[in-house]
Order: C-alpha cells, then structure tokens, then sequence
C-alpha cells in the first residue's frame, strides 16, 4: 500500500506540538476513540484519515490545515481580526495595533515601509485633539460599530482618555521603530475632507471644532516636516536625541499609495495590507513579501527623498499641504 | 460500506465554485488524474480522500479547509498573481480579467461592488486611447519594464489586438450588474499621471496630451450617462433591453482603496488590490461577509447619484470636468 506522504508529516507536525512524556500513539488513539493499532495504521498512513478524524485532530491540537496545505502552493495565508459584526470593540482594535507595533519594536533589527495614500494613521495620536476626531470618524466607519449617528463630536467624549492611553503608547511604541514612508501631497486630502464632511453633515464639528482641528492638522505637519528635516523620529514638542530612529521621507508625484505596510522582523518580513477601511491583513509569505519589498525599492528609485536632504522639495512639499489646509479653512472663516 | 458525509459535503462545496456547465465528475477526475468511476466514488464518500489528493483540491480551488471544518483561526486565503510573465503584459492581464468576468456571467446571480481609488480600468477600455495611456502607465511606472525606459506616448501608437480584447473585457463586465461608490478625488490619479508625464516630456507631442484630456472628457461624460439611465452600455451607444444595473455613489469621507466584492450565484469573492497593480482574492465566508458588510455601510455614508439626485449627480460630474479643465489649461506652457 502507498503511503501518504502528507498524512505522514501531518501527524509529525502533531507528534511536535505534544510534551515529550507524552505517549503519541495513545493520544491519538484516545481523541480517535479507536484502537492503538488503528492509530498507528493512520500515523504510519497505511490507512487514510477521515474528514472528521482530520476535524477532531485539527481543533484538538489546533493545527491550521491550510497552512499545513498551501504552503507549497500559488495562494498565500493572511491572518487579521474582522471583530465582531454586532458589537464591535473599538478599544480592541487599538490594543491590536499595539500589539503588532510592539511585536515588530521587539526585534533588534527592525524597520517599517509605509506606501501611503493618507497621513500614517497613527500620526494623529501625536496630538490629542486630532487623535479624538479620528477616533470619532473610524467608530463610525467600522461596519460592527453601534453608535448613535446623531451624537456630536466632542474633544472628550467618553471613552477618549481610553483611547488617547492607547494611542500615546503606539505612538511611543511606533517611535522606536525606524521607518521610511512613500506618500505624496494627496496624502492630506482625506483627514481635511473628513473635517469637511462632519461639519457639513448636520453640524457633527462645529465650526468652531474644525477650526481647532485644522489648526492641529497644520500643527501636526509641521512636525513631521521637524522629523523629515532631521531625518529622525521624536515625539511632539520633543528634541531627537542619539537613540531616535531613523525617518525617511520620499515624496513619489506620480502614484498614490495603498496604505500597505511592510515589516522587518529580524530577518523576516510581514506585509500587512489595509482593507474595509481601517482593517489589515498580514502574510509573512516569502514569495509575498519579496514582491512587495521588491515593488517599495523601485517607488523607492522614482522618487525623491526629502527627509534629511534636499531641503528645498521638502520646504515645496509642505508648504503644499499647508497651503491646502489654509485654502479649506479660509472657506470656514 | 461507510459513507463520509465531510467528504461528500466537501466535495458539494467544490461544486458550488464550478460554473453551471461544468460536470464536476470531469473536473475532479482530471485534477486528481483518476479515472471519472474514481471520481465518483470519492464524490459520493465511498473511498476517502487521501492527503495528497486533498492537497491538490484545496490548492486547485483555493478552498479552505479551516473554514470547511470550522476550525477557528484567524487565517485567510488569498490567491493572485504576484507578476506576469514574459509575453504579452496586456495581454495576460486583459485574458486574466475577461476569465473573470465571464466566469460571473454564467451566473444568474452576480453583482459587482466596487470602491475605486482611481478611475476603474475597465471603463478606460470602451476608450482606446485611454486604454492605451493606461497600459503604458502600468508598464512604464508600476512594471518598470526596462523596454520602456526611454519610451514616449503617442495616441498614435494604438495596439489593434489590445484594443479589440479591452473592448471585449468591457463589453463582458458591462452584463455585470455594478455598484461603484467614488469621491472627487477618484480622478486625481490618472490627472496626477498626465500632469507628471506632460512635466518630465514623456508625450510625445502637445496633441497627444490634448487628446488624452478630451477622451477623459468624454468618458466621463459616458459614465454621467449612465447613472442617469442607471444602466450599463458601451461608449457611444444606447442601453440594450437587457442592459445590466449601474449604481453609482458619490463619497468624500472615505478614500477608496480598489477593493472589489463579487456576488457570483450564492457565494461571495473579495478582491484586494496590492503593490499598486495586482489583486488578490480570497473566498473566506466570514471575510466577504464582512466585506459586504462593509460597503453597505460605505453605501448609508454615500449619497446616491445614479437614477436619482440629479442635482447632486450634475454638481459631482462638474467637478470631475472642472479638474479636468483646470490640468488642460496648464497645457499652454508646453
């Protein structure tokens, strides 16, 4: 009888997930509820498992048969959390997003390529007004999230200091990790339209609100342009001192980014896609990963480097962005 | 003789991924290299499917096993193509999405989502001109082919092969019912890339630049025509008795991020766009649900321009030609 070469290294792989004084053979034969005999013919695979032995097996020792499966295979295993569709936890996904920072800032060598279509997300925890609003707006785009939609924004609603806690420890977190970010000067658009947006939208912002809000947009350029021109990351209204990371800047004029993200974990690299708005799913595919890496150095190539250097496109470039934030607000005044 | 009900519930669901016409017996049996008495005996759970063969069936049909057992991970499968090959880039990709769509159209169910960061591709293909400028983009910027390097764009320069083969593409996706939710800024993309390539003098003169403004013109023109009937048809033409929805929505709080959602018969796939060019998708029940989940709450957010709001309709697609407007005037200092 052929055996199956897969069914073999399946019950290897469970065999490793075992304590060593544990009898292999008698737990499989117990969970099986068969013989010892029957379970040795199915680990030696001279007797193919069933759908539901394979079932039994795989929640028992946890084991992923699609990745045990597909690792030889054209498709790639993403892992995220979709929280849950009737009551979502906002504070949960935060506490994710620190927990993914704080995986990669573990690693000695570490880095993190953001392609960006808007501002790095987590920027905005840098000031606690701005950290509030948004906050407001992903609540209500999270599709699970119950909220009553006539509530205005507050700049401290119940429920923000929670969340501002979190956030200042991504932003610390975030802040150890060296990073090169692509975006361009459309990458602004979105956090103005969404000030736009709830303040047309029956008043959600008060005029007054987005003024406030504006400002801090602005107040939160500028210091990126302070990280861009040293070429390091610090937190706001701090200095960079020997231990900053490392920041770069590239300012790509022809394409918008896609918010993708990859990570370098010591030798390993994690690529983290955004989907469903404020959602990521993340490979360590190697095949994946390569083409993303591979794709980031040439945007890389066609673009220009405004951290640390050439200080006149990057004087140019935010002085776009503010001139875009001026003209929005001179529309409210 | 003992019949394994998973097995045959498995093999159900590989059915359920098979177009109509497709004897599934046939399938299996040439996936597995087995003969169709083989195939059926497997089917119906007689013989048990061994590991290898398993292997196979999920790899071939991107089926996932975890959610086939309710096992709970956190895991999702996606497939996609990470490049193409040597031949024909346009080719490929055009071949690639034709497959597609018509796959879905053999479907009595299908519906399309779509949340656009830029100008859906598909629309540039009923305009050969744009097509053409778009494949050049593609291969010029996001493929960087080397061939292309000192390469210049011409109207000129049309591919009749690319051509006819977009118009097909366009003409399969056009018996798609759509819904598709964009901003303003849906059209900065391709203005970004004529303003970037009229700067650094890849046109090859001032009258293709001009050309390639109209076309966008005119497409959007089209695409105005559409909403307002609510109905698909092709550039220049009406819309045929058995034109399919168009449902179009205007949305400036939420970027789009080219995430498509495709309702194919009583199942769901979720594309998502990655390094710019590709897609990956995945079948995963919980994730399209919540994909799907998604866009109605995009959709609540959205203000609905196709068929209805007229005002709102006429005040969106102004503002696309204005920024149209606005690049083409800065032509003068070609």
């Amino acid at each position: 009888m052929e055996s199956s070469t897969t069914q073999l290294r399946f019950f290897q792989h469970i065999k490793s997930l075992l304590p060593p004084n544990t009898s292999f053979v008698d737990a499989i034969a117990d969970l099986l509820n068969i013989s010892n005999d029957s379970a040795y013919r199915r680990i030696r695979a001279d007797k193919p498992i069933s759908f539901e032995e394979l079932q039994k097996l795989c929640v028992h020792y946890k084991v992923s048969l699609d990745q045990f499966l597909n690792l030889q295979s054209d498709a790639f295993i993403f892992t995220g959390k979709l929280g849950n569709e009737v009551n979502f936890v906002f504070e949960n996904w935060l506490q994710e997003v620190l927990r993914q920072y704080s995986i990669i800032s573990s690693f000695e060598k570490k880095h993190i390529y953001f392609l960006l279509k808007d501002l790095p997300f987590n920027v905005h925890f840098e000031i606690p007004e701005l950290a509030a609003f948004k906050c407001f707006v992903w609540m209500r785009c999270f599709s699970g999230y119950q909220v009553d939609k006539g509530i205005k924004f507050s700049f401290d609603y119940p429920g923000f200091e929670e969340h501002n806690a979190i956030g200042q420890k991504i932003v610390n977190v975030y802040n150890t990790i060296p990073t090169t970010e692509i975006w361009n000067t459309e990458g602004i658009n979105t956090t103005i339209q969404q000030i736009e947006y709830y303040h047309e939208a029956g008043g959600l912002v008060s005029r007054d609100q987005a003024l406030i809000l504006f400002d801090k947009v602005e107040l939160l350029v500028n210091h990126i342009e302070k990280e861009a021109e040293a070429g390091l990351k610090f937190k706001i209204g701090e200095q960079p001192n020997q231990a900053s990371p490392a920041y770069r800047l590239f300012n790509n004029e022809l394409i918008l980014g896609d918010n993708s993200l990859l990570a370098e974990l010591g030798d390993m690299k994690v690529a983290f896609l955004n989907h469903s708005f404020m959602h990521f799913v993340g490979t360590r595919d190697k095949t994946f990963t390569t083409a993303i890496f591979t794709n980031l150095n040439n945007l890389m190539q066609k673009s220009t480097l405004i951290s640390a250097s050439d200080e006149r496109d990057r004087k140019k470039f935010f002085n776009h962005l503010r001139d875009a934030i001026h003209k929005r607000k001179a529309l409210l005044t | 003789m003992q019949i394994n009900n998973a097995q045959v519930l498995f093999f159900q669901q590989i059915k359920s991924l098979l177009p109509p016409h497709i004897s599934v017996v046939d399938e299996i049996a040439k996936v597995l290299d087995i003969s169709t008495d083989s195939a059926y005996r497997r089917i119906r759970g007689e013989k048990p499917l061994s590991f290898e063969d398993m292997q196979k069936l999920v790899v071939t049909y991107k089926v996932s096993l975890d959610q086939f057992l309710h096992l709970q991970t956190t895991g999702f499968i996606f497939a996609g193509n990470l490049g193409y090959t040597s031949g024909d880039f346009v080719v490929e990709y055009l071949d690639n999405m034709l497959q597609q769509f018509e796959f879905m159209r053999g479907f009595d169910h299908k519906h399309i989502y779509f949340l656009p960061n830029d100008i859906p591709p598909f629309a540039y293909f009923q305009v050969p001109e744009l097509a053409a400028f778009t494949f050049f983009y593609y291969k010029k910027s996001l493929l960087h082919l080397e061939d292309m390097k000192e390469m210049k764009f011409s109207v000129k320069e049309l591919n009749e092969e690319h051509v006819k083969l977009g118009i097909k593409v366009q003409a399969s996706f056009n018996h798609i019912p759509s819904t598709e939710i964009w901003s303003i800024d849906t059209i900065n993309s391709i203005l970004r890339h004529i303003s970037f390539y009229r700067d650094t003098h890849v046109f090859e003169t001032k009258e293709d630049i001009i050309c390639v403004y109209d076309k966008l013109d005119g497409l959007i023109n089209h695409l105005e025509k559409q909403a307002e009937c609510g109905l698909k048809f092709n550039h220049g033409q009406s819309p045929a008795k058995d034109a399919a929805a168009y449902r179009m929505y205007h949305n400036d709080l939420i970027t789009g991020d080219n995430c498509v959602l495709a309702e194919i018969g009583d199942k769901k796939v979720t594309y998502i766009n990655h390094n710019l060019i590709n897609f990956m998708y995945t079948r995963d029940e919980d994730f399209n649900k919540y994909t799907l989940n998604t866009f109605m709450n995009a959709i609540r957010k959205s203000t609905q321009i196709s068929l209805i709001g007229e005002k709102a309709r006429a005040r969106f697609f102004d503002c696309l030609r204005r920024k149209i407007q606005v690049q083409r005037e800065a032509i003068n200092h070609y």
